[in-house]
């Protein structure tokens, strides 16, 4: 292939954010259905910060070809519908068990999102999760980065996937 | 029939325990990561090991190299529990000594046809 026909097809592709953006709606849709028992409805994405506030934040990471984060962002009250959801009559409030919940809901979207993005030829990691739990604190990207925020509706709650990519346009 | 459930998400291994007890597999041992399931392995070998990828201190693969290493536990037949459904993955895995895959998220019903068929006398 020519130097000229590569760029145009480099130009032509949707940036690398968007194409995350497409994978992560389909398979949050596909985990909340199939773990949670419940409907996730996807709003409009919108493509920069900062992260949604929440009270549980449950991050996994991504290096290699991509690097940057995925946060499920949730209410106290989504978080324990989650965990009592996926956990059954195991589930109580203990924080202990609802920041699992969610660090695995984490987990299982963005390691989803990873095997779609090794398919295209990415090679990437992902790290385990990390759970922040609070009521007034906010996180920020660093400098030149790509942003997506994903809203979603499960019920009355609202819930948010944040993508966060480095070094990709 | 005892079996081994080695995840690093304490809410994962109550799923796949919850899932085991519906199937009548009471007898369950878990292990939140590698390591931890070698030790419990040293106590008593169990029919089958249920294992996640992505764990810390030592992952799924290294895990089941370090497993299929112990002559007493080469034949245990071992299914991975993952979010890595990459081609390349599955090749990683097959090769470190997995017998079986299921791909997160998953149904009961996935969980149960996977242990059953790994269960299945010949």
């Amino acid at each position: 292939m020519s130097t000229a026909a590569t760029k145009a097809v480099a130009t032509d592709a949707p940036p690398m954010v968007e194409v995350m953006v497409a994978s992560l709606v389909d398979v949050t849709r596909d985990i909340f259905s199939t773990m949670v028992d419940r409907a996730v409805e996807f709003g409009e994405p919108t493509f920069k910060g900062p992260q949604p506030t929440a009270n549980v934040v449950a991050t996994v990471g991504y290096a290699g070809t991509l690097s940057g984060y995925i946060s499920l962002c949730v209410s106290h009250d989504a978080a324990l519908e989650i965990a009592q959801a996926l956990l059954g009559s195991d589930a109580d409030e203990a924080p202990a068990h609802v920041r699992d919940a969610c660090g695995e809901m984490a987990n299982m979207i963005a390691g989803s999102v990873r095997t779609s993005m090794a398919d295209r030829g990415e090679n990437v990691g992902i790290s385990t999760p990390i759970v922040t739990v609070g009521t007034d604190f906010s996180t920020a990207a660093l400098r030149d980065v790509s942003q997506a925020v994903c809203p979603f509706k499960m019920g009355t709650h609202s819930l948010f996937v944040y993508l966060v990519l480095q070094g990709r346009k | 029939m005892r079996v081994l459930v080695v995840d690093d998400s304490s809410t994962m291994r109550r799923i796949i325990v919850n899932t085991l007890k519906k199937l009548g597999h009471e007898d369950t041992v878990e292990a939140g990561d590698g390591k931890e399931a070698l030790r419990a392995l040293a106590a008593g070998v169990p029919d089958v090991i249920v294992t996640d990828w992505n764990m810390p201190e030592m992952n799924g693969p290294q895990f089941v190299e370090a497993v299929r290493s112990q002559p007493a536990l080469a034949k245990t037949p071992v299914l991975m529990v993952t979010t890595q459904a990459a081609k390349e993955d599955v090749i990683v895995a097959l090769q470190a000594g997995v017998n079986d895959y299921l791909i997160k998220p998953f149904t009961p019903e996935a969980l149960k046809e996977k242990i059953n068929s790994l269960t299945r006398k010949p």
